[in-house]
């Protein structure tokens, strides 16, 4: 798995899980949200993709083992997580 | 008017469903899964918030909710994508056109074969039958949860647990079945449940649904965008969009979306409660008529009733119920193999069914134009 940080908002680390398709992403802001934990879907840039078009949830970088951990075992499976 | 070609289509729709179409194209209908702006996330959410409906009601996650033009495209897909060449299909005898004919279709260009199994008989009888009529290569099992003709209901959840003994692909037509009675893919060992938004889940026309019991992947029959993996050439090797080539409708969807809320407030059961009391009161009447021949099972089914009347054709009894402003279908609804079984074979049958919407007072109307019919038959011209 891969994190990626976006970048610097308010002096947090942003993350981005890169996901298979909208339909996941959806599912994955889902249980983030009922875990308490704000993302947000984005539409991942070209350089951040391997294969054209895909989405993913850009979350805070200090909830980074909180999302690995939920969607794991919600069995969400992430190409990436990204972080810059 | 009154309104009994529920099983063809259910009319008339709560009102939420209208009103969330309307609402849909006017405020939020931007292309859903295609960007990321607010539009096209509202449509995003609207979709998936449907997916998880009814990937709640029949027993499957929500990216297992697969959606398509209506039931007979879902079959459609679910048969050509997984139907293995040369191998043997088995469908039962009563089956619609739309099984019927995508098999046949394939049977004709030698792709496949197929027989089907005889229906008479309790549970454990129809599944003797297919126990017999499966071959070395039976790969696929493709049947009715319930007919559309007569209301004969299969063993689905005994069917679901021999084919997964035997590993065959279970796909189950549920045009007549969703909405009326539970269906769960997982429990009831289904692999692909085809059903339509517009029967008894009382969503719009135009929008059919496979549920996939299981993350299998098949080959893909529509290939297009998907808003994903845009450099491949092939389709998504995951589940929804390998099948789901090109834009959503996400106005219908929505719709379904509020329909799907509207039934979980009222639960289906009390809802076949109140469609089986019609059913009963509707045989009832029918009865004690001796003009009037009634083919009804034992016990109720589902939610269709077919009659015909002594030396009238079911077109002409039909069109009279019409002139006096009472909604029904005649002729063979799509399914001669059940119309066969059913004796109606020639001439086919009147058929009308129920919804939340009628009453017993429409009933009574109704037996009383048929009455009506009857004794103008009678008189001399």
């Amino acid at each position: 798995m891969h994190i990626m940080k976006l970048g610097i908002k308010g002096g947090d680390f942003m993350c981005v899980a890169s996901l298979r398709s909208m339909t996941f992403a959806m599912k994955a802001k889902r249980i983030l949200q009922e875990k308490g934990i704000n993302a947000e879907i984005i539409k991942l840039e070209p350089h951040m993709t391997h294969n054209g078009c895909a989405y993913g949830i850009k979350f805070d970088c200090i909830n980074l083992y909180s999302v690995q951990d939920a969607l794991t075992k919600k069995h969400v499976n992430y190409t990436e997580i990204l972080n810059l | 008017m009154i309104y009994f070609d529920n099983p063809a289509t259910t009319f008339p729709k709560p009102q939420c469903v209208s009103d969330e179409i309307s609402s849909c194209i006017k405020k939020y209908c931007g292309n859903p899964g295609r960007s990321s702006h607010i539009l096209s996330i509202k449509s995003a959410e609207k979709i998936y918030e449907t997916r998880c409906l009814l990937g709640d009601m029949f027993g499957a996650p929500p990216e297992n909710v697969v959606f398509t033009y209506n039931t007979t495209y879902a079959l459609n897909i679910a048969i050509k994508s997984f139907f293995k060449p040369r191998e043997h299909i088995l469908i039962s005898d009563i089956e619609h056109n739309s099984v019927i004919r995508p098999i046949a279709s394939l049977a004709r260009q030698n792709l496949c074969s197929y027989s089907s199994f005889c229906t008479d008989g309790d549970d454990e009888k129809i599944l003797d039958n297919i126990k017999m009529s499966i071959t070395d290569n039976t790969s696929m099992l493709c049947c009715t949860f319930v007919s559309n003709v007569g209301s004969r209901r299969l063993p689905i959840k005994k069917i679901g647990d021999f084919c997964k003994e035997r590993g065959i692909f279970f796909i189950v037509d549920g045009a007549q079945g969703a909405g009326v009675f539970d269906i769960n893919v997982k429990e009831m060992n289904i692999d692909a449940l085809c059903i339509p938004a517009h029967k008894a889940l009382y969503g719009p026309q135009g929008l059919g649904m496979i549920i996939f019991g299981a993350e299998k992947l098949g080959r893909s029959i529509f290939e297009g965008g998907t808003g994903v993996n845009s450099f491949e050439t092939e389709m998504p090797d995951f589940l929804p969009e390998r099948y789901e080539a090109g834009t959503l409708s996400t106005p219908l969807i929505s719709g379904l979306c509020e329909a799907l809320k509207w039934l979980k407030t009222i639960n289906i059961n009390s809802i076949r409660a109140h469609e089986e009391q019609l059913y009963i009161t509707a045989c009832d009447l029918l009865s004690t008529n001796e003009k009037i021949i009634l083919y009804k099972m034992n016990e109720y089914a589902g939610n269709t009733l077919m009659f015909n009347i002594q030396g009238m054709s079911s077109a002409t009894v039909s069109s009279l119920l019409d002139k006096r402003g009472i909604c029904t279908r005649s002729g063979f609804h799509c399914a001669p193999s059940a119309h066969k079984k059913l004796n109606t074979g020639n001439g086919g049958a009147v058929r009308i069914g129920f919804s939340v919407f009628n009453t017993q007072k429409e009933i009574f109307s109704f037996t009383e134009a048929l009455n009506e019919i009857i004794k103008d038959k009678k008189k001399p011209i």
